[in-house]
Parts: C-alpha cells; structure tokens; sequence
C-alpha cells in the first residue's frame, strides 16, 4: 500500500459545485420564507383593518323634492309633445317615432298608478317623488324629441 | 378587387384644418357613418375621412369655430376630428355611432352608440333609443337615454343620468351628488359618495342592485312602495311600510353625512356590503 497518494489534478470543479449546490438551496428557502412571512403578513392586516360597520337604523323621513308646477304642467307638456310628434311625422324615422311612443306610453302608465295610489297615500313622500320625477321624464322625452330632426 | 369597390363607393378622402382660438366652438351635424373625435393640446382642428357616395360634405370655419356637416339627413361619412382641448364641441347625429376622447360638450344621437371618455370640463349626452357609454374625469355630466343602456364611470363630481326603459349602470367615483332616475329601466349603482356626497335613485319598475361605495361614511335609506328589498348584509333587515305594504331599510355605515336615498314603486331592491 501506498504511503502516499497524490491528490486528483483538480479539485476545484468539485467544490465549485458543492458550493452552488449550497447557494442554491439558500436562495429557494430564502424566497420561501419572504413569501410565507408576506401572506402571514396580509392575513394579520387583513384581520385587523377595521371594516366600517354597518347598523340598521330607523328610516328617517325620505327627503322629497315635489315641484307643485309639475302636476299641473303635465297636461300642457304631454299636449306639446303629441303636437311635436305630429309635426315632425315626416322628419322622424319610424323606428325614432316608435321608439318616442313606447317611452310616452311607459310614463303615461307610471303616471296614470302613481296618482291612482296618491290618491290613497296623499302624504307619502316617496311616491310624491316618484311622481314629480315622471313628470320630468315626460319633460326630458320632449328635450329628446326636439332635437331629433 | 376590394380596393376598387371601395372606390367606387367611397368619393375621396377628405382633409381640413383650422386654427381655432381657445373655447370655439365646434359644430357637427353627421347623420350615418362614425364620428371619432379626438381632444388634443394643438390649437388646430383638423378633419380627416371619408363621405360615402351620395353624400355631401360641408365645412365652414373661421377662428371663432368650425362647422362640419354631412347631407342629407341619410348621408353617410367615416371622420376622424382632432379638436383642441378647450373647444366645445356640439354634434349632432342619427345613426352615426360617435366616439369621444378629452372633449367637452353636448353629444346627442338618436339612435347613435355614443361613447366618451378622457378628462373633461363637462358633458352632456343623449341618445333616444342608442346606447351611451361614458367613462370621464369631470366635475359635472348629464346623461340621458330612451330605450338605450346608460354606462357611467370614471371620477365625476355631479352626475344626472336618467333613462325610460333603458338600463343605468353606475360606477362612477368621487360622487358628490348623483342622480339616477329611470320609469322602468335597471338601476345598478356601484358608485362612490364617499363620507360627503349625497345620492338619489328613483326606479318606478325596473329592480335596483345597490352596492355601498368601499368608502362610504353616512346614511342610505330605502323606499319600495310594492317591491320587495333584499339585503345582502347580514346586520341589517328590511320591515314592512308604514301602510302595511312594501318595505323599507335605512342602514348606517362608518361615518359621515353621505346620504343614499332609493326609492321605487314597483321594482326590487338588492343592496350589498362595499
């Protein structure tokens, strides 16, 4: 047996890869770590940011914002709109003139059982508000309809 | 083969510039075809398309405005207009569908698409049975449809958007006072009136989907005078109406004097935590 042996010719591939094996396995545990601390984090925040809470309350008085002019300006602007659309029969494309009947009709119908259930409810704000603003769609309907020739 | 059917339907393109002086006026009638209208920083209108065959273009401008417009009431053209940030802009059109970016002005189509967006000073649109998009920074836009969807988003202080049967859809941020009114159309609002703003829905028939703003401080309360009110926050439950019929819901949420107010007649009311 030999008393001696000579090392191998190079030895330093060998540690140069140990080595890298090493680093290697310390930059995955690092990232690991960061991302676990992070969603450890993000759960604690999110536990502990106060949500605005929200508490059933008695219903105030609904504010209602009843103009008295709309209920009697109503007959004169429906007339005005019926004029317009006669007037502009020609002008209009049919499906323009369709389409402007239907939304007519729609708040017509809405008028027509609003009023009806005033009549029961007179001092309902709610319903006032209703109606005061099927009155002005009404009014936003003739807007449409003189801009559309 | 496709370029010279092209030719034969389309007459030349067109090309027009002016210098405009700060707040002109910019005037557009455009009965069929596309309209997109650019804002830029230049102080130069410039109109650049096509006007279909049969179809007539007329341009009049001096410093103090332009006006652009195609006949006759069925002409057809494709323009592409950059106009100056501070101009005001007021087109007109049938069924053109009108694309806008960073201008202010009145938008009205009949039964045009119409879709807005960028930063404004202010808008109007309209459109009676087309849809209308709009998705701007601005201190104030009115918007109103038919039978058209209305889409609102963006920043806006002061909002109005009213329909008959159209659908509102509302999402818009930093609300200070919102009205969204319809007769029978669908009211979703996801919008935000923060610690301060005040909000008001009026549906006759259509249903109401509510979602409270992620950062309301303030009071909603809720009216249905036949319909019913769902709520999809635990802590809070509808009763019945004072007479008996319907139901109402008033709910407190952090702090603040925002106020909510939904009111219907017929329709539902879903309404959901931020």
């Amino acid at each position: 047996m030999k008393r001696e042996i000579d090392p191998p010719y190079d030895l330093w591939p060998g540690i140069r890869s140990r080595i890298q094996a090493r680093r290697r396995w310390r930059v995955v545990g690092s990232v690991f770590g960061l991302a676990a601390a992070a969603a450890i984090a993000f759960v604690i925040v999110r536990q502990t940011t106060p949500r605005a809470s929200i508490t059933q309350i008695t219903p105030t008085v609904v504010r209602a914002i009843v103009d008295s002019a709309d209920a009697s300006s109503d007959a004169r602007v429906e007339q005005e709109l019926v004029e317009e659309l006669e007037l502009r029969r020609g002008e209009l494309r049919p499906e323009t003139e369709a389409a402007v009947r239907a939304s007519l009709q729609t708040i017509d119908s809405a008028i027509t059982e609003l009023r009806a259930e005033m009549a029961r409810r007179p001092n309902d704000p709610a319903l006032a508000q209703l109606l005061a603003e099927a009155y002005s769609h009404k009014v936003d309907l003739m807007k449409l309809l003189a801009n559309a020739s | 083969m496709i370029a010279l059917a092209l030719l034969l339907i389309l007459q030349p393109p067109i090309e027009r510039r002016q210098a405009l002086t700060p707040g002109a006026g910019v005037k557009i009638f455009m009965p069929a075809g596309r309209v997109h209208l650019i804002g830029w920083d230049k102080d130069t209108l410039v109109v650049r398309g096509t006007v279909a065959r049969g179809s007539t273009f007329y341009y009049g401008a001096y410093r103090g405005g332009v006006k652009v417009s195609v006949d006759p009431d069925s002409g057809s053209a494709t323009l592409d207009v950059y106009v100056p940030r501070s101009s005001i802009v007021s087109i007109k059109a049938v069924t053109a569908d009108i694309d806008a970016t960073d201008l202010s002005g009145w938008f009205y189509g009949v039964s045009s698409r119409i879709h807005l967006g960028g930063t404004v000073r202010n808008l109007e649109a309209e459109s009676i049975s087309g849809d209308v998009t709009i998705a701007v920074t601005a201190p104030w836009v009115r918007a109103r449809t038919g039978q058209g969807r209305l889409t609102l988003g963006g920043q806006v202080a002061d909002v109005s958007a009213t329909s008959i049967n159209g659908a509102i859809d509302v999402t818009t941020g930093q609300l200070e006072r919102a009205r969204v009114s319809t007769v029978n159309g669908n009211v979703r609002f996801a919008g935000d009136p923060g610690s301060q703003g005040l909000v008001d829905i009026d549906d006759y028939a259509g249903q109401v989907d509510l979602t409270l703003g992620a950062h309301m401080g303030g009071q909603c309360d809720i009216t249905s005078v036949f319909g019913e009110i769902v709520s999809e926050i635990p802590s809070v439950r509808p009763v019945a109406g004072t007479s008996g019929r319907g139901q109402t819901l008033a709910l407190s949420v952090g702090r603040g004097t925002a106020h909510v107010t939904v009111r219907t007649f017929k329709g539902g009311v879903r309404v959901r935590g931020p």
